[in-house]
């Protein structure tokens, strides 16, 4: 790890720390989701709440991620400070580390919380082996889902980052049917969500903590994903301009 | 003569307009160049493009015989933030450290902060600046890196009179050790102290090129100060300027025109003329461009 990527990730820390609305927003919300629409009901189902907390953790994953980084690396883009970034040396490598680092804390400010009730206020149970492997599977999510920001924020103005955060998230949820019963899923869910990201997400962190199998293809398209938004991060990066008129 | 710059028939084009059209510009080691313009001339689009922040539409950029874009050639650069963009939270001294981990062989910090006065605000936090303080954090930081040549965009911007003074030392003595800027002013007393050679665009192109006393030699003007006089209309007159009493004739034949004047029977006392100072070369080169 070069000195450089951990100036930025001391550095990231720091903003996100002393302006922490969005910190806050990412942390709080989705163990809000699991206390108010997901513990009430299904609380003392062991198996069904172990289910739903894997999922609300790679929900929190994608909310922090995804809402976090789009919008961070679109300010800096048209920020006056940004550009002068770009006139640095180093290259981009330590930035992404460092963003990637960040977004390892924050998702553990997001997922702690939800662990912490499913825990002690639910039936849910997984053996400590299990819960290992599906901390070794968040990371593949963390990794998807912050290169995912960083391709919004690379492609997006700030204001259609902000935008697609608040309206895309429970699109992808849904479409990954992250939110159904099993049994429930209506069909055309079933069809689509294999090609979503959040379900191969889902699916990998699912199979990790419960050893159920799932079909290949969420987790071969999983793969794609990682691709695609990695090369689009770099195409981003790369293509990026000031966006200033003399 | 070792060039570290070389820009070559750039051109840059946004949507319909054309911000750079067709220039070609070297900047040698060691030299201070000063880039004078009209707001909208292209100055800033030159510098973003060679600095890498913009690809040109076409043409090409060569910094210390490299890429803008690639790294060995950032880490011998220096840019500083145009305006006053620092991030608000971040104190001075975690700026200059930050900065200064980008780059191999970085200037010490309490020598870089001396050097521009700014030891007293190392613990402030850069939102709690004033605008000219925040403007000289922004300056020091292009010198952090120990650069081969620093982009200067508007410096001095905001400053009072005593802290322009300062930068300008700073320049200098940056400029002694071998140094080269490139550095473009409103002030055009600012490019007349420091710069080797000034270069004039205007509408995107380079339409003056030389060193001080050429480009001001290179529009023969001269200025003729008259106090009080009834001017009747005369020929020879490049533009008229009046302040309180007095009143400027710019002409490029100031023989003619004391002729003229003296013929045509106007009144006036206290005859004064003198050579063009750079700001009269400047509004006369560009002037001129656009009415043809």
């Amino acid at each position: 790890m070069s000195s450089l990527t951990m100036t930025y990730t001391r550095r990231n820390l720091a903003d996100t720390i002393r302006t922490p609305t969005m910190f806050l927003t990412v942390a709080l919300v989705p163990v809000g989701v699991m206390v108010f629409f997901v513990v009430p009901f299904i609380g003392q189902d062991a198996v069904a709440i172990t289910a739903a907390t894997a999922t609300l953790v790679v929900f929190g994953v994608l909310m922090a991620c995804v809402g976090h980084f789009s919008v961070a690396i679109a300010a800096q883009r048209e920020s006056v400070w940004g550009h002068y970034l770009r006139t640095l040396p180093g290259g981009i490598a330590p930035q992404m580390f460092g963003y990637l680092l960040v977004g390892l804390t924050v998702v553990a400010a997001a997922i702690i919380p939800i662990l912490l009730v499913a825990g002690l206020f639910t039936a849910a149970s997984a053996p400590p082996s299990r819960v290992l492997l599906a901390a070794g599977a968040l990371l593949i999510t963390v990794v998807t889902f912050t290169l995912l920001g960083l391709a919004m924020g690379y492609l997006m103005s700030m204001r259609a980052a902000a935008i697609a955060n608040s309206i895309g998230f429970l699109p992808l949820a849904v479409a990954g049917g992250m939110f159904f019963d099993k049994a429930e899923t209506p069909e055309i869910i079933e069809q689509i969500a294999p090609f979503v990201p959040t379900r191969g997400a889902t699916d990998l962190v699912l199979v990790a903590l419960t050893g159920e199998s799932v079909g290949p293809l969420s987790l071969v398209m999983l793969a794609v994903w990682i691709t695609i938004f990695a090369g689009l991060t770099v195409w981003g990066h790369r293509r990026d301009q000031v966006r200033r008129f003399d | 003569m070792t060039l570290l710059a070389r820009a070559l028939d750039l051109t840059r084009r946004y949507n319909d307009t054309t911000a750079l059209d067709g220039v070609s510009l070297d900047i040698p080691a060691g030299q201070i160049l000063g880039l004078l313009g009209p707001n909208g001339a292209g100055k800033s689009t030159l510098i973003n493009v060679m600095t890498g922040l913009l690809r040109p539409s076409s043409g090409s950029v060569e910094l210390c015989g490299g890429d803008p874009r690639s790294e060995s050639t950032r880490s011998v650069i220096g840019v500083t933030p145009q305006e006053t963009g620092l991030p608000e939270t971040w104190r001075v001294a975690e700026l200059v450290d930050f900065v200064a981990a980008h780059f191999p062989d970085p200037v010490d910090r309490a020598e870089l902060l001396d050097r521009f006065d700014l030891t007293p605000l190392a613990d402030r936090q850069a939102g709690g600046l004033s605008g000219g303080q925040q403007r000289r954090v922004a300056v020091a930081l292009a010198f952090v890196g120990r650069p081969r040549l620093v982009f200067l965009d508007e410096p001095t911007t905001g400053l009072d009179v005593d802290a322009r003074r300062a930068l300008w030392d700073g320049i200098r003595s940056f400029h002694a050790d071998g140094g080269a800027v490139l550095l473009t002013s409103h002030y055009i007393e600012e490019v007349e102290a420091l710069a080797d050679r000034v270069v004039v665009m205007d509408h995107g192109r380079i339409i003056a090129d030389g060193s001080v006393a050429e480009i001001r030699s290179q529009v023969r003007l001269k200025r003729v100060t008259l106090t009080d006089p009834m001017l009747p209309a005369l020929s020879g007159v490049a533009s008229i300027q009046r302040d309180a009493d007095r009143t400027h004739l710019l002409t490029n034949d100031a023989t003619a025109l004391v002729r003229e004047l003296v013929t045509s029977g106007a009144s006036f006392t206290d005859i004064e003329i003198e050579s063009a100072s750079l700001e009269d070369a400047f509004l006369a080169i560009t002037g001129a461009r656009r009415t043809t």
